[in-house]
């Protein structure tokens, strides 16, 4: 499997501004409780305070990129799991919110 | 007064079936003045989404939709049509009231429950990852604020409909952190409904229950799995899925929908039962506050069904749906209804 990205999953009490990049990942989509509430629009739903941030590598990552990634959000965000992305086959081993 | 409605005629026998309920309730006093959207096949054949923002922004608007049978296509990247309305929607209760119907044959008599599930969470949030080649994990998703929405909603409905009792279904013995907070949170909301008696069970302590001791229970509350797998298993013991109704519930919007399959092999052939949708269509005149059409649509239909002349396939006859459509109808108009 070849890593293409993490999810990370921030405790807050609205949809995290975090950054739209860091480093060579992309911020793909914020979603909560498996329904995509960024990029814009968001549904017009109650949300949980845990929200799964998607962040996506344009080219090849090592999991050291990750750990630093997980650090640069530790910044200003708490997060409470992370969960690498794989791809396998060119196909996506995880799966899309709503 | 007349009421705006969106209609969803769905895939495959959905437009056969909504047809004859357009007609049922046409008939029976009540004036809607239905707003056509789209969903499923004909979306995704057109290159659109299985449910176009066009469709969710009507029901957000109009607030009220009565909804055929969508197929959902197999395959990678498929989604759900019905999952998608419940998520977008922010419809967090499927309701189905499982009631024995005269002239339906069951071994349950006096069957008479009220199931609540809760919609958006649990498994269906459908969070799922492979963790190495050869583990994947779905993250069972269980909030405060989801399983209070539901045991609150459960616990009105008790209240407001004469209820005595509601039993809240889970799994807290094994999964003691996910289903333990279901459990805790259904507790804790019930002390607030002293005139309603609150109880437990295990989920498969549940299904024993339910095949045996029906008549212990009255409305059940459970999170998403288990109320999917429990609602189709007492949809089953009411006569099967052709007659069981369904509705959801969010704060904006109500989406009244047959639980049953499109039945793509029957497309076109005016052969399948209308009478989950039709109850479903009841469900949406109540919340319309249209009770006496709601009533005179439910007292018809049970008299046609006890009368067993027109049957569709599936109660034993060879009627079509429009010939069911029409009894119900003439028995309405007849004042007998």
């Amino acid at each position: 499997m070849k890593l293409i990205g993490v999810d990370v999953y921030i405790w807050s009490q609205t949809i995290p501004e975090l950054p739209k990049s860091i480093g060579q990942f992309a911020l793909q989509m914020i979603s909560n409780s498996g329904t995509k509430v960024y990029p814009p629009p968001a549904p017009k739903i109650d949300v949980t305070d845990w929200f799964q941030c998607r962040y996506i590598a344009s080219s090849g990552i090592t999991h050291g990129d990750v750990d630093r990634l997980l650090s640069s959000v530790s910044s200003n965000f708490v997060w409470t799991k992370a969960q690498k992305l794989y791809e396998n086959d060119g196909i996506n081993a995880f799966s899309q919110p709503y | 007064m007349i009421h705006k409605a969106v209609i969803i005629r769905g895939d495959g026998t959905g437009p056969d079936i909504a047809d004859s309920v357009i007609k049922i309730i046409g008939a029976s006093g009540a004036q809607i003045d239905w707003e056509e959207a789209d969903a499923g096949e004909k979306c995704l054949q057109a290159g659109e989404p299985i449910v176009p923002e066009r469709t969710i922004d009507a029901i957000r608007r109009i607030k009220v939709a009565l909804k055929g049978p969508i197929s959902t296509p197999v395959g990678k990247g498929s989604v759900s049509a019905n999952v998608t309305l419940r998520k977008k929607l922010g419809l967090f209760a499927c309701v189905r009231p499982i009631k024995a119907l005269p002239g339906v044959t069951t071994p349950f008599s006096d069957l008479d429950l009220v199931i609540f599930r809760e919609n958006t969470e649990d498994l269906y949030a459908q969070i799922e990852y492979y963790c190495t080649e050869g583990v994947a994990q779905s993250v069972k998703l269980i909030s405060r604020k989801g399983s209070e929405r539901i045991a609150r909603f459960a616990l009105d409905y008790a209240r407001t409909n004469g209820r005595k009792k509601v039993t809240a279904v889970h799994k807290a013995n094994i999964m003691k952190i996910s289903d333990g907070l279901f459990l805790q949170t259904c507790r804790e909301v019930s002390k607030e409904y002293p005139d309603i008696e609150f109880n437990d069970v295990i989920v498969d302590n549940m299904c024993m229950q339910l095949v045996t001791k029906w008549r212990l229970y009255d409305v059940l509350v459970l999170p998403n799995l288990y109320g999917d797998i429990i609602s189709d298993l007492c949809a089953g013991m009411m006569g099967g899925l052709g007659v069981a109704p369904g509705a959801n519930f969010g704060r904006d919007a109500a989406l009244f929908e047959a639980v049953h399959g499109s039945a793509p092999k029957y497309k076109g052939m005016d052969k399948v039962n209308p009478t989950a949708l039709m109850l479903s269509g009841v469900l949406m005149l109540r919340h319309l506050k249209e009770f006496g059409a709601a009533e005179r649509i439910e007292k018809a239909l049970h008299k046609v069904l006890s009368e067993g002349k027109v049957r569709t396939y599936d109660l034993g006859g060879s009627s079509k749906t429009s010939e069911f459509a029409y009894a119900i109808i003439n028995e309405m108009r007849n004042g007998r209804g």
